[in-house]
């Protein structure tokens, strides 16, 4: 049996801080010339940004969009990219992205990038503009514009590069089809490594991209407030069904107790509640939910 | 009365074409119409070290190397916090590595994370959280943490059929990052 060995190096865009927004968004208005100037801090930052991260467009089918997207590299090396743009659709209830053409009424097949090609130089950004029209008919309401990473191949032997792709979301408000199918709310007691998690499936059953952005208020057994948890907003697209999920920081003693959850999208409130216990010396444990939609 | 209605006549003409200047106008505007749109945000990828994997070395400025060493069938792996398993008629190298995506304005609180290899390569296999990678990109996670440095494990599955001439790596992990 013929031994294998080899030697595997795997090369890695590094980079070991955080960067906010507002860094990134400065860093891509930067030309070369001034992103070069701040390299002595660029060691603070990350590798490869893009900006913006997700688009939100609200109009009607036959229109366009025009958006530009900034690709910053704050790496001593160069980067080349292929602009793609792909459709996202909702597969049992997950995103998949298929490429453009691929599924009716495809609102990729329509980008028009101003660049099809991009070299990013070290420390400089680029940016390059992305036109959508949409079709006079379609279910599809998410798109990605990509910077897909072409780097070659390390030609030393034995070796395997990584690179990155960043891609924007394009996310499309068309019609007054708004709608979120709420299921029964969960409480999670907290144990010795936890808190008390509050959490609730949601299902995008209209034909809109949705933004729920919601609290959790815990209530003891006289109705009196005596905390709150936030959930984190997370974008559901049609057809999509996510956990929410909202830590409760606080130590409840033992009693009987109601939680109400309230999500605010598109203008409509969306409110859910459960009864737990929390036993002496023990954890709380879910009762019961109910759930109930008001338009506000 | 005959020089008054001419002048009607004519100022009645003007009126005309203005509205229907207005309304061809119109009609042009609207096969181009714009749409209304927000942003948010800008979203950056990193890699780093993972606590219990091989270290990234060399560069000093974003450009670094994950260097699994040496790795035979008899020897196992050289290096650090690379592993090697043995199965019949093959051997996987694993080791793990972190991968940060971080939104400063707070706004995507996840993101999809895909993975493809940039050639297809039929003497390896390459697995990344055990998902197996071709050319066509794989979801790796759907719902990654913005914010947090997520751990991730990539092995490679060598057949021992290897000669060392033809198992030297000549490939790359490309990762689409897509704020959810």
């Amino acid at each position: 049996m013929a031994q294998a060995r080899w030697v595997v190096c795997l090369g890695l865009l590094c980079v070991s801080t955080l960067l906010n927004a507002q860094t990134a968004a400065s860093a891509a208005a930067q030309t070369p010339s001034a992103a070069a100037n701040a390299q002595s801090s660029a060691t603070d930052k990350p590798s490869i940004s893009l900006s913006p991260a997700v688009v939100m467009a609200k109009g009607s089918f036959g229109q366009t969009l025009s958006q530009t997207l900034t690709l910053t590299n704050q790496t001593a090396r160069d980067f080349a990219f292929e602009m793609v743009a792909e459709d996202v659709i909702i597969k049992d209830g997950k995103r998949v992205f298929v490429a453009s053409g691929e599924t009716p009424n495809s609102i990729a097949a329509s980008a028009v990038f101003t660049q099809k090609t991009v070299l990013v130089k070290p420390f400089s950004s680029i940016s390059v503009d992305v036109r959508l029209t949409l079709p006079a008919q379609t279910d599809i309401r998410a798109v990605v514009a990509m910077f897909r990473g072409t780097d070659k191949l390390p030609t030393s032997s034995g070796a395997v590069g990584m690179t990155a792709s960043l891609g924007s979301l394009i996310t499309f408000n068309l019609t007054d089809n708004v709608k979120l199918q709420p299921e029964a709310v969960r409480v999670v007691p907290a144990n010795e490594t936890a808190n008390m998690k509050i959490a609730q499936w949601i299902s995008n059953a209209g034909a809109e991209p949705v933004l729920p952005e919601g609290a959790a208020a815990v209530l003891n057994s006289s109705g009196a407030l005596v905390g709150k948890a936030i959930f984190d907003p997370q974008r559901l697209l049609p057809g999509e069904r996510l956990e929410f999920s909202a830590e409760y920081p606080g130590e409840l003693p033992p009693g009987s107790y109601r939680t109400l959850c309230s999500f605010q999208f598109e203008g409509k409130t969306l409110t859910s509640e459960a009864v737990f216990e929390v036993p002496k010396n023990e954890a709380p444990k879910s009762d019961a939910s109910k759930n109930e939609a008001l338009k506000k | 009365m005959r020089f008054v209605l001419p002048l009607l006549l004519f100022g009645s003409s003007l009126i005309t074409d203005g509205w229907a200047q207005r309304k061809g106008s119109s009609k042009r505007t609207s096969s181009t119409t714009s749409m209304k749109s927000e942003t948010e945000g800008a979203i950056s990828v990193s890699f780093t070290s993972a606590p219990d994997g091989a270290a990234l070395t060399g560069g000093t400025s974003g450009q670094r190397s994950l260097n699994l060493g040496t790795v035979s069938h008899a020897g196992g792996a050289q290096t650090a916090n690379v592993q090697m398993q043995k199965l019949p008629g093959r051997f996987i190298v694993s080791t793990k590595f972190s991968l940060s995506i971080q939104d400063g304005s707070k706004h995507s609180t996840n993101a999809t994370i895909l993975a493809a290899l940039a050639i297809p390569d039929p003497s390896f296999a390459y697995r990344l959280d055990g998902v197996t990678l071709g050319t066509i990109p794989q979801l790796v996670q759907g719902q990654a943490r913005v914010g947090q440095a997520m751990m991730h494990r990539l092995e490679i599955e060598v057949p021992t059929s290897l000669t060392e001439k033809n198992s030297q790596l000549h490939n790359a992990i490309i990762f689409q990052v897509i704020p959810n």
